[in-house]
């Protein structure tokens, strides 16, 4: 599908800052002129906003449906895909058009070693692209009622409609699965995501006694331990909840620091919206340096050690 | 769905106490996304359910692969079969029939239940998988491992592999960000120091 024959956008908003985020990437990459966007708003259980988004699909017949790559996200995407006989790109880390004017989603491939173009060729207005996208991975707009900057963009608020703003457990979903409780999770004290400083642990760290040193650190700056995939792996204690990269978070701190990280692609996507990233790493050809705005080639554990140190 | 060389994985679930595997393997399977995979799950799926005579109260999926990591077939198979689908889900128990999910999402945990046919794809901590012994292996080899074709699906080949996939993938990039580099110092004293400089620059 050629990007000009988008003439309109829906995105769902989940209420969080990721509806936002996509609505800004939109609005920069195919314009306010001649493309109308629709934001609906409704929290749910994902089986109800499915069937919210088919619906509010079908009237209105966009070309194209952004939604961010949540749980939520991830599990009615598919589902759509599937609905509506189209394509569905899967956490992008770009979304643009290409030389010849085609709509190219650009998604992690090869475990996330790489960067693959998508095309959703037969995409058109009753049958819309679909894309997921991270939070994170596009920026934040800076003023929160950005929506009302983007001429002719309508919410349709589904959430309105319920008097407290509440979702009603015994709400029924389709084949008989009832939600019967909703706990909220208890948010960690170092949660990465909006810090603005974050310490990030890679496997080259080595052993849990570092990761401790660095989460230490990471608490004496104010800020937030991270690790990466094969950090989580090898169970050194950090949670899938801080794990950066293209099946973890993708993060924007003003100050991100490496440890032992040697740059794999999935990780490194997680992280380019960082303004510094500053990378610690053994290995002189390590490819993390090349992204990275500060490198020293050290051992890990003992930056961390000078580091604690000097801040004591 | 995959290259022959998968039923080595299907013969180790076997051996850990599955009892019949199928692997689905044709190169008119290749390149197919999520979409056309899933469909061709889900062909296979009725496929057993047809000569079993009786539907799956339960499937199982994990929630990605380690290649395209999308966590989009468990969904799709389940669209397909016309099923309800729940994933990211930590925890299942069943009991009198019911079946109870908890799906993990970034704010809460949400507690479903039901006693239809669904799809249930299942993050890493839904428990510990069980090792394989030499007993499992014994038993493994009276099992069977089934393969099957397109042809033998019975599916129509415009469905499947790249044809029957509504994405199309295009060029593979390197990954780019290109920053500068700056050394940090000459020894580590110096590098904690400037990354300290960094830090209270920043404001943070």
């Amino acid at each position: 599908m050629k990007a000009k024959d988008i003439k309109k956008v829906l995105i769902l908003d989940q209420g969080n800052p990721v509806a936002g985020q996509l609505l800004q990437k939109a609005a920069e990459v195919f314009g306010t002129d001649a493309v109308q966007y629709v934001v609906l708003k409704a929290h749910r259980t994902h089986n109800l906003v499915l069937t919210m988004m088919e619906e509010t699909i079908r009237e209105e017949a966009p070309e194209l449906v952004l939604l961010g790559a949540t749980a939520l996200g991830e599990e009615i995407a598919p589902a759509l895909g599937v609905r509506l006989g189209t394509g569905v790109a899967a956490h992008c880390v770009d979304i643009k058009v290409n030389e010849d004017g085609r709509l190219t989603f650009m998604i992690p491939a090869i475990g996330g070693r790489a960067v693959g173009e998508i095309f959703i060729p037969d995409a058109g207005s009753g049958r819309p692209a679909v894309a997921t996208v991270k939070p994170g991975i596009f920026p934040q707009p800076e003023d929160v009622a950005f929506a009302d900057k983007i001429p002719g963009c309508r919410i349709i608020d589904v959430d309105a409609m319920k008097e407290d703003g509440s979702i009603d457990p015994g709400e029924k979903v389709q084949g008989g699965f009832r939600m019967t409780q909703i706990v909220p999770r208890e948010r960690s004290a170092g949660s990465i995501t909006g810090a603005d400083i974050i310490l990030c642990g890679g496997y080259g760290l080595g052993s849990e006694g570092v990761w401790k040193k660095l989460k230490m650190l990471a608490q004496r700056l104010g800020g937030a331990a991270a690790c990466t995939r094969a950090a989580l792996d090898a169970e050194w204690g950090c949670s899938e909840d801080s794990m950066i990269g293209t099946s973890g978070k993708a993060v924007r701190p003003k100050v991100y620091i490496g440890f032992g990280i040697s740059g794999a692609a999935h990780h490194l996507c997680g992280i380019t919206g960082a303004d510094t990233i500053i990378s610690i790493n053994n290995d002189k050809d390590a490819d993390v340096f090349a992204a990275s705005d500060y490198k020293g080639v050290f051992d890990a554990e003992q930056i961390l050690d000078a580091l604690l140190e000097m801040t004591e | 769905m995959a290259p022959e060389s998968a039923s080595d994985k299907l013969t180790e679930a076997l051996a850990m106490g599955a009892d019949e595997a199928y692997l689905l393997s044709d190169k008119a399977f290749g390149g197919a996304d999520t979409y056309a995979t899933s469909r061709t799950l889900a062909a296979a799926v009725r496929k057993i359910e047809d000569a079993k005579a009786i539907p799956f109260d339960l499937i199982l999926a994990g929630t990605s692969s380690s290649d395209g990591g999308t966590s989009h077939v468990p969904v799709q198979t389940a669209e397909w079969l016309g099923r309800t689908h729940i994933s990211n889900v930590c925890s299942i128990e069943t009991a009198d029939g019911v079946i109870r999910a908890i799906k993990r999402s970034e704010e809460v945990m949400l507690t479903f239940e039901g006693e239809e046919p669904a799809v249930i794809a299942v993050t890493r901590d839904i428990n510990k998988p069980r090792f394989v012994t030499a007993m499992g292996i014994i038993k493994a080899r009276k099992k069977t491992l089934t393969v099957w074709n397109a042809e033998d699906l019975g599916i129509d080949p415009q469905q499947i592999g790249l044809e029957g996939s509504p994405t199309k993938p295009g060029r593979l990039l390197a990954f780019e960000q290109n920053r500068a580099g700056e050394e940090l110092g000459l020894t580590t004293e110096e590098a904690a120091a400037t990354i300290l400089q960094i830090v209270r620059k920043a404001g943070v």
